[in-house]
């Protein structure tokens, strides 16, 4: 499969970037370590009329520990994230998730902004062009179906327009830990948390306004303690079937402050269950309180038929891994 | 045996350094001036009538140098078995699964013929499709095949003994159902060929292919030319596994093209064309039934068989003959009843896989006695060990097999997982298990498939090997020249060898069946005889002495026994020149495996192949009882190979087959949904990585058979058989289910723990999952 023609652009500074990526006359894309892009580009899910190399911009890759705290470059790849010795001392569970991303070579390539901006993943989509020939074309290629949910002959419930899902390693747990990001556009720069990155929305799963570019990662001061539990067939190359980013304070007592509880693989974007955090609250970790909290955990989430695994068992592993992390945490 | 040198070395193989430094071309890596580029238009409907395929627009892309369709080609079938011949290389009437090739073009760019097969037109009438076999086989099914009404292609009924007698005779009879999924053979290096015709017209075609003078063969059938009008080139091929011995529209384009254009084509496919149209192994349902006596005799066996062929024959026929002889190895079976189907559907073709059909019944089989030996009360190693077959035993399908390790290799998997210790015995969640398996040395008495080698000794003592023989990365080139360099008494560097080019090497039916050792190494150690013997005639002569009293060791000949009375074969090439004695010194060989009786057991029962391997795969498992996860700790593949030409590279191709098998146990299958393959891909389709790949012992066991040369038989292909039974026998010791479908996920192993729990709540009575055995 080849790459669809394309002009290419090497913009000198991110500003620069973004008013190109702003530009109306052309639809553009951001190429970082190009791991998820040219796959789509190849299987023409996306035909841009540009592509904007960001690698060519000097000084997006870094990872910093100065007195405002950690602060990763977007740029930077999964496998400096990897083999870092201040993260793997600082936040061993990133560096942990970025080794688990695909595969090695994914790893060295692919960047943890873009791991963070990667397209959401679906069954009929993330497929050759003439596989999904074989189909009529899908909202999210600009068709009028979604395959996974498709509208009921005779009228009814409108589908909602595009079930794809979310598949990241890295997203689920940066916002465990709270972290936020800074993204800079034509007109400045904003800071806002990682959550508010994404929109859970399948047909524009981010939240970036017109040629924002993501620029770096800003961490809070550590605390707690914090877990990445992937779910998948193979120790390699695959995406999570279900992820979970488990991120739990106690105070001197023992008693649990705060937890956060981020899934990825089982919504449009990653999904915190919200209401099974709360319970966490003051809650002494007995295999009672355990199962409620899973229980529950599961209801929040709403997985699709969007891969070769069924929801059901999605989201049956998804109550398995939160009760593997709060038994680790709790041992 | 004289003490050998060369043979039975780990020698690394001869093309390792040229492979891992990516020196080595394999056929997308070769190159000529002008060559075009191909790429052909796929059907995205599973069963249509192709009413008019308009290639206009495509034609007008700027680089484009041709496009053809059905309608353009020699209406000429082809089929790698002759009697079962249902394809054109292009759709002439109508596609039958998504995936059929309708229309290709060719272009001086990759992005030219990739825009001009966009731009294809085509006007289908879509047919009723049907995608279950059982369903395909129903009356007023849709036909798939015109030819055959009830898409029944190829059929096997066959008994031997008396199987109805012998059920009555039985103590008690197991009754139980298997099925098994679809499974690609994943070649890292996809099909592809390059194709170039010389001003006189020939056509000379380099193709990943395991099977040069068949190819050269199906390529001047469907090309409508003469074979003296084509010759296949076969450079280095990354696997085959069976996928590889298929002609493909890939070849057949590249030619035509060529031949129309005047210039070079090359076809290579995507890993999706690879996933979706080329061959696969056949998913089968399997109802079985056997009758056992007290005493642990396997008394009779029944099969029904049903194996999903997709859409197109290849090897049809031969799949479900195979599978129905090889039920009567490695265990003694003196009566069977096999009832098989390859039923069309519209779906991925099936075709040759390591085994070919034998894995499939094999699974079931070895799942079966697993649970036979536990309700019996037998130790599931003792009653294989009670119903081995033994060499020289009477076989009711008369296949002849002269050398047996069967027993052996059971004893030695046992031990060496641990056996005794072990099975029953580890904590809940852990368990061994075994399976055994035998299978053919190649194919004896069909057409074709004779083996012929040359050797030359040149001026400088060095040897040069012509050989037929199709080195896919198994090794054979190396084990070959192993054989000759054993013989002429010279080192391994000594030999050049040239391989698997139809005009100039000769004949050879491919890497196919695991004949290749043994076939095409006789024919090398014939060669090298002969080309010794002119040598001999004139040392002899030059030191007084009978030829029967010389030897070559150490490039020396010699009288034996006597290293320090003879000469250096150069010397000895030096006095063969100056007694005027003709160059060049060619010895040849050919080689056809004895056969008595005709042989291809579509038709009669006979002695299949020249010599028959056994095997015993042991499998220690873990299964992670929150999530339903198997992981394979250990494999133990204990092999009757006869004789390991070269141990390092048995060893290579057991651990291959193994994976591939614990693959199909645990973790790969080829998904459709209304013929559309959901998972073409190695993201989606879940081919073990090497997290995945165990701890693999591998245990030779050496028979030395008299057929083979230096007592060789077949190593690898007959090892996928039995990793998948041992593995799912290792998980019934682990968490107590017995897994009639194939592959065990995590989703299924979850499944059913939880329904066992469920169970022992409810009722410890109803925890027994086969509770129907009868007393006979």
């Amino acid at each position: 499969m080849r790459l669809p023609k394309f002009e290419y652009l090497e913009p000198k500074t991110l500003k620069e970037a973004a008013k190109a990526l702003a530009s109306d006359t052309k639809e553009s894309v951001l190429l970082a370590g190009g791991t998820d892009l040219l796959v789509n580009m190849k299987h023409k899910v996306i035909q841009p009329k540009q592509v904007i190399n960001l690698k060519t911009i000097p000084k997006l890759a870094y990872i910093s520990n100065g007195k405002d705290g950690l602060r990763i470059g977007a740029l930077t790849t999964l496998h400096d994230i990897a083999s870092s010795q201040a993260i793997q001392e600082e936040v061993p569970i990133l560096s942990q998730a970025a080794g688990e991303v695909g595969a090695y070579a994914h790893q060295v390539m692919g960047t943890l902004g873009g791991n963070l901006c990667q397209g959401n993943r679906c069954r009929f989509y993330n497929q050759s062009a003439f596989w999904r020939g074989v189909k009529s074309p899908c909202y999210k290629v600009g068709g009028k179906i979604c395959h996974v949910v498709p509208a009921r002959a005779g009228g009814g419930r409108k589908p909602k327009e595009c079930h794809s899902t979310y598949c990241g390693d890295m997203a689920p747990v940066l916002i465990a830990l709270d972290t936020q990001v800074r993204v800079v556009g034509p007109n400045g720069e904003r800071v806002f948390p990682l959550s508010k990155l994404y929109t859970q929305e399948g047909k524009k799963p981010l939240s970036l306004r017109k040629g924002e570019i993501l620029k770096e990662i800003l961490f809070p001061p550590p605390s707690g303690k914090a877990l990445y539990l992937k779910w998948r067939r193979r120790e390699s190359i695959e995406f999570p079937i279900v992820s979970l980013a488990f991120h739990i304070e106690k105070d001197g007592n023992e008693r649990i402050q705060k937890a956060r509880i981020i899934f990825s693989g089982v919504g449009s974007g990653p999904v915190e269950a919200l209401e099974a955090e709360k319970m966490l609250k003051n809650a002494s970790l007995d295999d009672w309180m355990i199962e409620k909290v899973s229980n529950q955990a599961i209801k929040e989430i709403s997985p699709m038929r969007t891969s070769i695994h069924s929801p059901a068992y999605k989201r049956k592993m998804a109550g398995i891994l939160l009760k593997q992390a709060l038994e680790k945490i709790s041992s | 045996m004289n003490k050998l040198n060369v043979v039975g070395k780990r020698e690394p193989m001869l093309d390792a350094w040229e492979k891992a430094t990516g020196r080595a071309r394999f056929t997308d890596d070769l190159s000529l001036p002008g060559m075009l580029y191909g790429k052909i238009l796929r059907s995205p409907l599973a069963h249509a009538k192709i009413l008019h395929v308009d290639l206009s627009e495509a034609e007008k892309v700027a680089g484009v140098k041709g496009a053809i369709s059905g309608k353009d080609i020699p209406k000429k079938k082809y089929g790698i078995v002759p009697m079962a011949k249902d394809e054109y290389a292009l759709a002439i009437d109508k596609v039958r699964y998504i995936g059929d090739e309708v229309a290709a073009v060719v272009a001086t760019s990759l992005d030219a013929a990739e825009e001009a097969i966009s731009k294809i037109r085509v006007d289908y009438k879509e047919l009723p499709a049907v995608f279950d076999p059982i369903e395909a086989m129903k009356p007023g099914a849709p036909i798939i095949h015109d030819e055959v009404p009830n898409n029944v292609s190829a059929s096997i009924h066959k008994e031997f003994g008396n199987v109805e007698k012998a059920f009555r005779e039985s103590d008690f009879l197991f009754e139980e159902s298997f099925e098994t999924q679809a499974v690609n053979h994943c070649p890292l290096e996809p099909q592809a060929a390059l194709a170039i015709v010389d001003p006189s017209g020939k056509v000379t075609l380099w193709a990943s292919t395991q099977i040069p003078f068949f190819l050269r063969r199906n390529l001047a059938t469907t090309l409508d030319i003469p074979e003296s009008k084509v010759r296949v080139i076969k450079p280095k091929v990354g696997g085959g596994f069976g996928q590889k011995i298929d002609l493909y529209a890939k070849d057949f384009c590249a030619a035509f093209f060529a031949m129309k254009t005047k210039r070079p084509v090359k076809f290579v496919y995507e890993r999706e064309e690879v996933f979706i149209s080329t061959r696969q192994r056949h998913p089968m349902r399997i109802h079985l039934k056997t009758g056992m006596k007290k005493d642990g005799t396997i008394l009779a066996q029944q099969f029904k068989v049903i194996a999903d062929g997709g859409a197109y024959n290849s090897t049809a026929p031969l799949m479900i003959t195979l599978a129905c002889y090889f039920i009567m190895l490695p265990y003694r079976l003196e009566n069977l009843l096999f009832e098989g189907y390859h039923v069309y559907t519209n779906k991925p073709v099936g075709g040759a896989m390591r085994g070919h059909g034998i894995p499939q019944v094999r699974f079931a089989v070895e799942a079966q006695l697993d649970s036979i030996a536990e309700k019996m009360g037998i130790d599931p190693l003792d009653l294989r060990l009670k119903n081995a077959f033994q060499a020289g035993e009477p076989h009711p399908a008369k296949l002849l097999v002269q050398t047996c390790g069967f027993s052996d290799t059971l004893k030695k998997a046992a031990e060496g997982i641990g056996w005794k210790e072990k099975r029953g015995k580890l904590p809940f969640g852990r368990g061994v298990g075994l399976a055994g398996a035998s299978f053919p040395s190649g194919v004896s008495n069909m057409s074709h498939i004779s083996s012929g080698a040359i050797v030359k000794i040149e001026r400088d003592g060095s040897i040069t090997l012509l050989t037929g023989a199709a080195d896919i990365g198994q090794g054979a080139e190396t084990v070959i020249s192993q054989i000759v360099a054993e013989e002429l008494g010279v080192p391994l560097e000594d030999i050049r060898i040239t391989a698997a080019d139809t005009e100039i090497t000769p004949l050879d039916p491919g890497t196919f069946g695991s004949g290749v050792t043994l076939r095409a190494g006789n024919a090398a150690k014939i060669a090298a005889q002969a080309a010794k013997e002119k040598l001999f005639e004139a040392a002899a002569e030059k030191m007084e002495i009978r030829i029967e009293e010389l030897e070559a060791k150490n490039r020396r000949i010699h009288v034996k026994g006597n290293p320090e009375r003879g000469m250096s074969i150069q010397e000895a090439i030096k006095f063969y020149q100056y007694s005027d004695r003709p160059m060049p010194i060619i010895g040849r060989g050919s080689y056809q495996p004895p056969a008595k009786e005709p042989t291809t057991l579509l038709k009669e029962d006979g002695n299949f192949s020249p010599a028959y391997s056994f095997m015993t795969q042991a499998a220690e498992v873990e299964v992670d009882t929150k999530t339903g996860k198997v992981k394979v700790l250990r494999m133990v593949a204990s092999h009757d190979c006869g004789k390991a030409i070269n141990p390092m590279l048995v060893e290579g191709q057991l651990e291959g087959s193994v994976v591939g098998g614990m693959g199909q146990a645990l973790y790969e299958e080829v998904i459709t949904e209304k013929g559309q393959v959901l998972n073409p891909s190695f993201l989606d389709y879940g081919i073990p990585t090497a997290m995945e790949v165990p701890s693999i012992t591998s245990v030779e066991v050496e028979t030395n058979d008299p057929e083979g040369p230096f007592g060789a038989k077949e190593s690898g292909e007959g090892t996928q058989l039995a990793p998948a039974p041992a593995i799912i026998n290792a998980i019934y010791d682990a968490i107590g289910v017995r897994f009639k479908s194939l592959p065990v996920t995590p989703e299924k192993v979850l499944k059913a723990l939880q329904e066992n729990a469920q169970n022992q709540n409810r009722d410890p009575e109803s925890l027994d999952p086969d509770p129907e055995i009868n007393s006979g």
